[in-house]
């Protein structure tokens, strides 16, 4: 009987439920872009008029930057407005979700704004039109006459809260504007906001300049530049414009980069046929020799944590990527590949240096990991070069430039970007030619 | 059809950021799916359903 008892127990514990719960794994998906509804900004009619600002149409005005950003980000798909459903004001208040649902629609974003008092009021609400709830919502005040910013700044938080990634709409692109034939173009240094609005130029264009860089605040530019014929290192303040060499150097510096923290600048500099790494501290002005080779050692870019540098030499007989301390020790070659290697730049995420290839005529924008493995090339062309980040990581921006025919015309460069995965490739908008760019942080920041 | 992430704790944890993007985007996904197409029979059976996402083989490019 007590074995019954013990049998009638095991067969209670071994048996299985009447049904089990389906489990169903999905490890695919699509790649298409977020359908998103940008509805205009409604105006609050207590608006007052500022400046020459066309009041009436800023909501509008900023929903279509908004909208422009996120198309070029190839994540998104900003809907055609003139299928929206419902007024801005009341869309604002509580949209009726399932409406939006109908025109395709699974994010919206909505806002008003209300200038008094020469301040610019804007509040805006993103919502998930699936869930049938608001994700994320902001008020702030400015000058009216950052209405542009107030839609980068926008944008950023928004692709902030549906992407899990910082945006990068906040922020502007230090870049060489280039005129006149090729064989005489006239440089001038040029800031513009990312999408191309804003141009100011700093230089006058009397002396070549190339390979403009952001401080981390944004406020300074370090930048190569030939007076009386000797290229030398600059150091420029945006703000109050002012102008001066880097260092007292005997003879030739350039493409210098500030430190992560922006106290130092790193940069080569060059004498009888041989190139080394240098820093300059801006503070007490002390100059450190970091490489010592009698090969050239160049393009110095520092990891994000500032403990390492990466920079490209020909010491193994062809241009190859070498990381090393800060100090200068432990040197290690880190690209291996068929082909030259140049311009690497450490990704602010630390994870990846990007760079340009030249190989077989043809030149590369790539990235690799920090280790040299994992290099993926991502776009090949006649030629390009000198790639920036995006303060995220997640962007490229780099110059092209097209070749001369037999007549001597053609030739352009421009500015364009790619997504790190190598999709979304798109010209950037300058109001010339164009190369060097640069990219600064967040300015929000 | 109701649908709720199970690891619900995990969406506001600090540090989460990119798992709140995907189980926000895979429930999107799923509400999409809606009305879904059920057979007539069973109900015991299909009324609740676990769906794994898992991005890795996506992201391997």
């Amino acid at each position: 009987m007590r074995n019954l008892i013990i049998i009638i127990a095991f067969n209670f514990l071994f048996l299985k439920p009447v049904y089990s719960l389906i489990e169903v794994d999905i490890t695919r998906g699509n790649l298409d872009p977020l359908p998103i509804a940008v509805s205009p900004l409604h105006v609050d009619i207590k608006s007052e008029e500022f400046k020459d600002l066309r009041i009436k149409d800023l909501g509008e005005n900023i929903s279509k930057i908004i909208e422009r950003n996120f198309r070029s980000t190839g994540l998104f798909n900003p809907l055609k407005k003139d299928a929206f459903v419902q007024k801005p004001d009341i869309a604002h208040l509580k949209p009726r979700f399932e409406d939006w649902r109908l025109i395709k629609a699974q994010a919206l974003v909505t806002g008003k704004l209300l200038v008094k008092d020469e301040k610019l009021k804007v509040e805006f609400r993103l919502w998930d039109l699936t869930a049938a709830k608001e994700m994320t919502a902001l008020a702030f005040t400015t000058t009216p006459s950052n209405w542009r910013r107030v839609a980068h700044i926008i944008s950023d938080k928004i692709y902030e809260r549906l992407t899990g990634e910082e945006g990068y709409f906040d922020t502007r692109i230090i870049y060489v504007a280039e005129s006149g034939p090729k064989n005489q173009r006239v440089k001038k240094l040029a800031i513009m906001d990312q999408d191309g609005y804003n141009t100011k130029y700093l230089t006058l264009g009397n002396e070549l300049v190339l390979t403009p860089r952001f401080n981390p605040t944004n406020q300074m530019v370090t930048y190569m530049s030939y007076f009386r014929n000797m290229p030398r290192v600059y150091l420029l303040d945006i703000e109050t414009g002012t102008q001066e060499v880097v260092g007292n150097f005997p003879g030739m510096t350039f493409a210098p980069r500030f430190s992560p923290d922006g106290k130092k600048i790193i940069m080569s500099f060059a004498m009888d046929g041989n190139s080394d790494i240098y820093t300059m501290d801006l503070e007490n002005r002390i100059v450190e020799r970091i490489t010592n080779h009698p090969s050239i050692d160049t393009s110095p870019s520092y990891s994000p944590d500032g403990k390492f540098i990466c920079f490209n030499s020909d010491r193994s007989g062809y241009q190859q990527i070498y990381i090393m301390r800060k100090d200068g020790t432990k040197v290690k070659r880190i690209s291996f590949g068929k082909g030259l290697y140049g311009t690497p730049v450490w990704s602010p995420r630390g994870d990846l240096i990007a760079f340009t290839k030249l190989h077989k005529g043809k030149f590369y924008i790539g990235v690799m990991r920090t280790d040299g493995t994992g290099e993926r090339l991502l776009t090949e062309n006649y030629y390009q070069e000198a790639p920036s980040w995006s303060p995220n990581g997640r962007v490229l921006i780099f110059y092209r430039e097209t070749k001369t025919d037999s007549e001597g015309k053609g030739f352009s460069a421009k500015l364009w970007s790619i997504d790190l995965t190598g999709y979304n490739e798109r010209m950037v908008k300058t109001e010339s030619d164009a190369s060097d760019p640069s990219w600064s942080s967040l300015l929000s920041n | 059809m109701k649908s709720e992430i199970l690891d619900h704790e995990r969406m506001n944890r600090p540090g989460q950021k990119f798992y709140k993007v995907l189980a926000e985007s895979a429930l999107r996904a799923v509400r999409l799916c809606q009305p879904l197409k059920v057979p007539p029979t069973g109900y015991e059976k299909w009324k609740d359903l676990q769906l794994n996402f898992n991005p890795e083989e996506m992201l391997k490019g």
